[in-house]
């Protein structure tokens, strides 16, 4: 009894955060997932109430469904997670609290030097800038991903992969505008700021994990765009999560001689 | 511990009753053995606690207790109870009497025990009277008795069986019976008689019958013994069989004793005595135990397990007895009174829990079972504390808490063997409690108390303590009450009630002498003995404050109060409990308040205004409020307290309220200047306030500053202050810290410190004056001098620049002056050094470097006099000498171009005000060097303000030319023959090329060869034997270049050259000719006004030459031809060569054609030998001769002789050249003949 | 359910890092709570010299007073965690181990300075959430 319960918690809760959470390509293609799964079904069915009297159309048909359903399936399965997650497998981790009490040791050393707390963020992305002139680097060796088609995917590989590998945890990307030049990365569980508390005076000033800016910056500027980072919400300032938003501001010109292709 | 019966407490002896013969009797009681053991021991009857808490009532429902504690109201009730009681109660009465007999020594003593009042406070180890002690105790209790005297407990004994209904739980006077009255075995000692008639057979025989008769029911063992005269005595006597059949005891407890062999009679009687005692009380218990079945009714229940466990304890048997003490606690626990609304019952039932929970839990004790105890000391607690009854009797359920507690904590304090280490075995721990519930009993009876105070139902009981006494003695031997038997709590006679509540108001009345604090404190201090025991110092600073509180509430006794708050305050400020000392502080405020010591009042004012209490902030203005109230009008404050004369509040450095600090901008200032003193002070006042002066106290008074607040302190702030602006008044908002800066004039030369600044509160005749003794920590002056020194590091002096020294620098300028921020920290400096006048002069040198070596080298100091008119005055000049100061190079300082007067001091002129000085002088140094020059200037002004300017110059010195020498022989080939020799006795040409690389022109007026003689010239000079020959010189100069050159200005880059013909004439290794003289002198550089000024200078500058090794030359070879011939005419051609060295030296001769008239017949005839060796003796000349005659006019060659010397392998140099012509003219003069 | 009157961290220097109590009672018995945690500091210091052989941190029961029972916690950096219960309940190990495990993550917080006042909101939730919980 008390198990059916339960699975009926799941089953809404699960629903719930499908709802929430999932992008709307990704339910349209679910959506026909399930379109394809069911024709199949609905042709098995007809075949063994009718009989299956013109065999080869029936195959036909039948096959044509379950062929549908799976390569979709494999294709929209979304590839990015999956890579991101077998990189993270091959990078070397470190203790967290370790990682992230050197963050926060730093973080106040900073502010204990210069007072002022716009010095402190503007400092925070510069090494954020400096790692991330280094790490796209070894991003781009560990996880041999190409070049991006878009911007758009470099969102994704950025949320999916370039989080997953550094940070182990991915996050979600959202609010496009129109000419898909600016989005939003949504940090749900940011390591960074573990154990972290905000003192009163300090929040919605100090933007504790600004350093994430940099690092995007940073990496995102060697491979030739050239982007802005700017936290819009700070977990640590009592609001739902972290939200970092990007703007493409341009795409630098390749350095590769001009006609040489 | 007194609250309980004696008998209680008492560890119980069995009791052997005597019967016969006195003189035995005594003689046995004399020598009873005795057994040792650690027990309770009554030292003196009335302990402190009984005087303490005297008119405490207490509820025991035992007479023995009513001894002790005399105002048993308990007593009262179940008194009055007793009359309308069970058919019991009147047999009782009847045995009053010859019970009362017994009890008659005892009841003396406890009726004078209550008078005798214990002064008070020495506790341990006595505790209420009783001690723990090592006690010796008879193993038998022995007491005479006749025949007939147990006779009257026969049908009692009876109809207490028969009584099925119990009237109450404990018989009170049971212990006491038994411990007294009833033996457990009765000797019978039969005077045995001489004379054998039958008469006194009967005598004998009637008193065995009335004891047997006696001690039948209670079955009361028996012992017979004979008392013979006669030392033998035949046993087998037919009487003896007689008496002991009728006696019927054992022969084992037929005994003979003749008075004869007394002392081992007694042991043996003894221990048969013991025997008989345990058998009886065995059998008391079996009996009781067979009295309990199912149906009997919890009292009885309750009775005979106590019963069993005090038989056992006869039986030193203290298992059982803890078995059935525990029994016994558990069925009463487990009895609920119903309909109990007076609480009577309820009374008896605690009382009697409280006996059973004493007897357990010292039998837990004493067989060293810690735990246990406390268990059942809990339990107990647990199950009695909440009250049931009527409300105004709930003071004294608490009062009877409060001693339960105390004599459990009692019994912990005194049990011999406990590790206290447990803090819930500390009895410090219950005697606080006890306390707490003294405190509470105190507060329930207060309403009662002002209910009944006057009421005439108490009033008359007002001096109802004697009667009380008196009554004592009829209650002895009372059975307990019995009031919550159901039937009769229904049957009760209204008549009753009066009695009830009469028995009630006596209650209050006691209560109403009671003295709760002298009780608490008293519980306290043993508390506080405990924790001192253990050094347990927090808990210990608890019962201080717990002590503190009833001192300030429960008696108003504020210096204890205060002295225990302190104490705490102490404590709890190191521990930074901000919440307790917060708390204690206050009622440290309020203590003084109530003493009236305004200075405290301030002082503890000002510590709780210190912003890190946790005190909030309507409290704090409060208290900030009264502060000013204690200033301005007392009145409102109850009781008014007022600060009588100014009071001097002498603070620290950086107090949590109030800090100050100190900053004096420089730590140097000049005399006669303007210097500042920043003050910085932060209040944190939780409101804003207005102080009313603000005075700093300088080590020189005459400097002292004051700052008076116009508005008294008690106006109104103006609302629209803001943090951090200049104003001008002594307003502070809470947390501000504000600056002020005074501007000091500085006078004459000083050490000058700031020593003290004063805050003052409140204007009129008091104030408080908040005093900072800076002195006492701030930085002086000459310890920040260090760090002045570091931030101003003296730069590189730029040459011909005008610098001061840069400390003077930056009290020039005021930008210098940063006001320090208040709400920073900042190096405080409390002092300044005020120096002398400032010298406005400047030191200026013009001059033009680098100075050359052996120039006078002039330099113009010019002084620009900033100041007043200078008077007088007195420039030194001095040479800073570096660390390797070698002698022998000469420099100083002259001033004249010449050796003649050197300067080491100058008087100043008069100078006036702004006219400057000049004064040329002239610093000569023989070497390569950098001169540091210090000039020091002390001048007065016609203000007579006497100052010092000092400065120093650096001067490189160099040589300033570079010269380059080279040497050729006569026909102008750079000579290197002989590997670079200089040959000895041959001419040779010495050229030098002169530059310069000075940034100016220089004249080169003349240069000279000095020739050195051989002492000069060589590197170390000849030893003296041949000083004569020293003197000779080395070379002797033929010619020299550019005599009578004029003047030549030689600039940079361009070069001069002169040229010397000369012979060397000694050989040496290294000589070097001569020195080079250059004399020159500054072309006036562009500014032509000191060139007009300045004359020319020449100085000369000696050069040496290069050291050279000077060689003679081994052959010295003369080639003699004439310069022309004539055709036809012969020439001879001789080459003489002298053979300088002490060898024979061999030559090849080899004469080669001109190659120019090579194959073709040669213009000459040629006779002489062509090819030939020859040798040459030392010191002699060879010659050789060709004759040539020329055949042809015109320019010939003439043919190469070569001549090589074969030790030397070279050939010679003279004939070496290979091309000398000869000039042949036509032989026209031979035509004509 | 039981019933947690008020829970203390008592640091290094035996001065109050935080003190939060649940009594809800009146200003004395604040007062009192105060007062009985701070006594049984006492216990404590005496506690590991009475039991040295155990190495586990959890003190147990330090003593009871008349209506309260006072346990206590003792990490080896001397931080002392003391929880004061109702007479009838009691408290085990786990319970003040949790409350430890908040204690560390909030001396974690690069903002909270050592052996310092506990400020921190996260916590005093925390705290209140346990209490509520047992």
């Amino acid at each position: 009894m008390s198990s059916k319960l339960g699975f009926g918690a799941i089953f809404n809760s699960f629903f719930e955060s499908y709802k929430s959470r999932t992008p709307q390509k990704l339910k349209i293609i679910d959506l026909f997932l399930v379109y394809a799964f069911l024709t199949g079904v609905i042709v098995f069915a007809y075949c063994c109430l009718v009989g299956t009297f013109p065999f080869n159309s029936f195959l036909a048909a039948f096959i044509s469904c379950v062929g549908t359903f799976i390569l979709t399936g494999i294709k929209m399965s979304k590839k990015y997670d999956k890579l991101g997650d077998i990189v993270f497998s091959k990078v070397d981790k470190i203790n967290a609290e370790l990682f992230t009490l050197t963050y926060g040791a730093l973080v106040t050393q900073l502010i204990k030097d210069y007072e002022d707390i716009d010095q402190v963020n503007i400092k925070l992305e510069q090494m954020g800038y400096n790692i991330g002139v280094r790490l796209i680097e070894e991003f781009l060796a560990k996880s041999n991903i190409g070049r991006c088609s878009g911007f758009q995917e470099t969102a994704e590989v950025i949320a999916k992969v370039g989080f997953k590998m550094f940070l182990g945890v991915t996050c979600q990307i959202s609010d496009w505008d129109a000419e898909k030049k600016e989005f939003h990365l949504i940090i749900e569980d940011n390591p960074l700021i573990d154990f972290v508390e905000l003192p009163e005076h300090l929040k919605h000033k100090l933007y504790y994990s600004n350093i994430l800016c940099g690092v995007i910056r940073g990496a995102l500027e060697m491979v030739q765009m050239k982007v802005k980072c700017t936290f819009v919400k700070c977990a640590l300032s009592d609001e739902s999560a972290s939200e970092i938003k990007v703007v493409l501001e341009e795409v630098l010109s390749d350095m590769a001689p001009v006609g040489y292709d | 511990m007194n609250e309980l019966p004696e008998e209680l407490v008492n560890i119980p002896i069995p009791l052997v009753g005597l019967v016969g013969v006195n003189s035995v009797h005594q003689f046995i009681e004399k020598n009873i053995t005795t057994r040792s053991l650690i027990d309770f021991h009554r030292i003196h009857p009335v302990s402190p606690i009984l005087q303490s808490q005297q008119q405490q009532p207490s509820v025991k429902t035992s007479i023995d207790l009513s001894s002790l504690d005399p105002f048993d109201q308990s007593n009262q009730q179940q008194q009055q109870q007793q009359q309308q009681g069970v058919a019991a109660t009147n047999t009782n009465n009847t045995q009053v009497p010859e019970l009362s007999i017994n009890n008659q020594p005892q009841q003396t003593l406890s009726s004078t025990s209550s008078s005798p009042p214990i002064p008070s406070a020495s506790f341990n180890p006595l505790i209420g009277g009783w001690r723990v002690q090592p006690l010796v105790i008879p193993m038998l209790k022995v007491t005479t008795l006749d025949a007939g005297s147990i006779a009257a407990k026969k049908e009692k004994r009876a109809n207490h069986s028969e009584s099925f209904v119990p009237a109450g739980i404990l018989r009170a006077n049971w212990i006491h019976k038994h411990t007294v009255s009833i033996p457990s075995v009765i000797s019978l000692f039969l005077q045995w008689p001489d004379d054998k008639s039958p008469k006194a057979q009967e005598l004998i025989m009637s008193q065995i019958d009335t004891v047997k008769a006696n001690i039948k029911q209670r079955n009361i063992k028996l012992i017979v013994v004979v008392v013979t005269s006669t030392p033998n005595v035949d046993v087998s006597d037919e009487r003896f069989n007689l008496v002991r059949r009728r006696a019927d005891v054992d022969p084992k407890y037929f005994l003979f004793l003749n008075k004869l062999e007394m002392k081992g009679f007694v042991k043996k009687w003894e221990k048969l005595a013991l025997e008989l005692a345990d058998l009886h009380y065995k059998e008391e218990c079996q009996s009781s135990k067979s009295q309990i079945s199912k149906s009997t009714h919890t009292f009885l229940l309750i009775r005979y397990h106590f019963k069993i466990a005090y038989y056992s304890e006869f039986r030193i048997d203290m298992n059982t007895a803890l078995k059935y003490y525990a029994f016994a606690y558990h069925s009463l626990k487990d009895w609920k009174p119903n309909n109990d609304t007076k609480g009577i019952r309820f009374a008896e039932l605690r009382t009697v829990a409280s006996f059973l929970n004493f007897k357990i839990c010292k039998l837990f004790l004493w067989s060293n079972n810690l735990n246990e105890a406390i268990q059942q000391f809990e339990k107990h607690i647990r199950l009695f504390k909440l009250y049931q009854g009527p409300d105004e009797k709930e003071f004294n359920h608490c009062a009877w808490l409060s001693r339960e507690y105390q004599i459990f904590a009692e019994l912990l304090d005194m049990c011999p063997n406990t590790n206290k280490a447990l803090f819930s075995a500390n009895p410090g721990f219950y005697y606080q409690t006890a306390a707490k519930y003294v405190d509470e009993r105190r507060k329930y009876f207060k309403a009662v108390a002002d209910r009944y105070r006057n009421t005439p139902s108490v009033v008359k009981f007002k001096e109802s303590k004697q009667r009380h006494d008196l009554s004592i003695l009829q209650y002895v031997g009372q059975p307990p009450p019995d009031v919550a038997h159901p039937l009769e709590l229904v049957s009760k006679p209204a008549g009753k009630d009066e009695d009830e509540s009469d028995d009630f108001y006596r209650l209050v009345a006691i209560e109403l002498q009671a003295n709760y604090t002298s009780a608490i404190i008293d519980l306290l201090s043993r508390a506080y003995e405990q924790a001192n025991q253990h050094q347990n110092l927090r808990i210990i600073s608890y019962v201080e404050s717990l002590i503190a509180n009833e001192y300030f509430y429960g008696s108003n006794q504020y210096e204890l109060a205060l002295k225990f708050y302190n104490k705490n305050a102490i404590t709890y400020r190191r521990e930074k409990w901000w919440v307790l000392l917060t708390y204690t502080l206050a009622m440290c405020l309020k203590c003084v308040h109530m003493l009236n010591l305004p200075t405290n009042y301030i002082g503890y004012a000002m510590d709780l205004l210190s912003p890190d209490l946790t005190n909030s902030k309507e409290q704090r203005s409060s208290i900030q409020q009264s502060l000013l109230y204690v200033l301005t009008n007392p009145t409102k404050l109850t009781p008014n307290i007022q600060l009588v004369s100014t009071l001097d509040v002498n603070m620290d450095h950086n107090h949590p309220l109030i800090n100050c600090r100190v900053q004096f901008p420089n730590s140097i200032a000049f005399s006669h200047s303007k210097t500042e003193i920043f003050v910085v002070i932060e209040s944190h006042f939780p409101n804003a306030i207005r102080f009313s002066r603000l005075r700093t106290i300088f080590s020189d008074s005459s400097y002292n500053k004051v700052i008076n607040e116009s508005k008294a302190i008690t106006d109104p702030i103006e609302s629209n202050l803001k943090m951090n602006e200049e104003r001008k008044d002594l307003v502070f908002l809470p947390d501000e810290s504000r600056i002020f800066s005074f501007t000091l004039n500085t006078r004459e030369k000083a050490e000058l410190e700031c020593q003290t600044v004063i805050l003052e509160l409140g204007n009129g005749p008091t104030s408080i004056n908040f005093r900072w003794n800076i002195s006492e920590w701030a930085i002086k002056s000459d310890e920040s001098e260090r760090e002045i020194y570091n931030e101003v590091v003296d730069p590189p002096l730029p040459i011909q620049s005008s610098q001061q020294l840069a400390i003077k620098k930056d009290q020039i300028d005021p930008k210098t002056i940063v006001k320090p921020d208040p709400y920073k920290k900042f190096l405080e400096r409390s002092s300044i050094r005020i120096l002398d006048h400032e010298s406005l002069i400047q030191i200026k040198c013009n001059h033009t470097p680098p100075a050359i070596i052996n120039e006078f080298y002039q330099i113009e100091l010019e002084l620009i006099n900033n100041d007043k008119e200078i008077t007088s005055g007195s420039i030194t000049f001095d040479f800073q000498q570096q660390q390797q100061a070698h002698n022998l190079i000469d420099k100083g300082i002259y001033s004249e171009p010449n050796k003649n007067n050197p300067l080491s001091r100058l008087e100043l002129p008069h100078i006036s005000e702004r006219t400057s000085f000049k004064k040329k002088f002239y610093i000569y140094s023989s070497q390569i060097d950098e001169i540091k020059l210090v000039i020091n200037v002390s001048y007065e002004t016609k203000a007579n303000e006497i100052s010092h300017a000092s400065k120093i110059f650096i001067f490189p010195v160099q040589i300033g030319f570079l010269t380059q020498f080279q040497f050729f022989n006569s026909n102008f080939q750079l000579n290197d023959m002989y590997d670079g020799n200089i040959v000895a006795k041959e001419p040779l040409l010495l050229l030098c090329d002169i530059k310069t690389n000075l940034p100016f022109n220089v004249n080169i007026l003349r240069t000279t060869l000095e020739i050195n003689n051989i002492s000069q010239a060589t590197l170390n000079p000849l030893s003296g034997e041949d000083a004569d020959a020293s003197a000779v010189p080395v070379a002797q100069l033929l010619s020299s270049s550019n005599q009578n050159l004029p003047t030549y200005e030689l600039s940079k880059d361009n070069n001069y050259s002169c040229w010397f013909n000369l012979i060397p004439l000694i050989t040496g290794e290294s000589l070097s000719l001569g020195s080079l003289n250059i004399e020159w002198s500054r072309k006036s550089s562009s500014n032509n006004d000191n060139a007009s000024s300045s004359p020319k200078i020449t100085s000369s500058l000696p050069i040496q030459l290069p050291h050279m090794r000077i060689a003679t030359n081994p052959f010295v070879t003369h080639v003699k031809v004439p310069a022309s011939g004539t055709v036809g005419v012969p020439i001879t051609h001789s080459i003489s060569i002298y053979n300088n060295t002490n060898f024979l030296q061999e030559f090849d001769l080899l004469v080669i054609n001109a190659p120019s008239f090579g194959g073709s017949d040669s213009p000459f005839l040629f006779s002489g030998d062509k090819n030939s060796t020859f040798s040459i003796h030392p010191e002699s000349t060879h010659e050789i001769k060709h004759v040539l005659l020329p055949l042809v006019a015109g320019k010939h060659p003439l043919p190469h002789f070569k001549i090589a010397s074969k030790r030397f392998n070279k050939e010679l140099p003279k004939t070496k050249n290979p091309n000398e012509f000869l000039f042949i003219k036509p032989n026209i003069g031979l035509d004509q003949q | 359910m039981k019933k947690i009157v008020c829970v203390a961290v008592v640091g290094k220097a035996n001065d109050p890092l935080y003190f939060q109590d649940f009594s809800g009672g009146t200003e004395e018995n604040r007062l009192k709570l105060h007062y009985i945690v701070h006594c049984s500091l006492d216990i404590i210091e005496d506690k590991p010299g009475v039991k040295k052989v155990s190495n586990d941190m959890y003190l147990g029961l330090l003593y009871p007073t008349e209506d309260y029972k006072v346990y206590g916690f003792l990490t080896n950096t001397k931080i002392k965690f003391i929880i004061v219960v109702l007479d009838t309940t009691d408290i085990k190990d786990s319970d003040i181990k949790v409350l430890h495990l908040r204690y560390v993550r909030t001396a974690s917080n690069p903002f909270y300075k050592a052996n310092k006042k506990i400020e921190s909101k996260i916590f005093q939730n925390d705290v209140a959430a346990i209490v509520q919980s047992l």
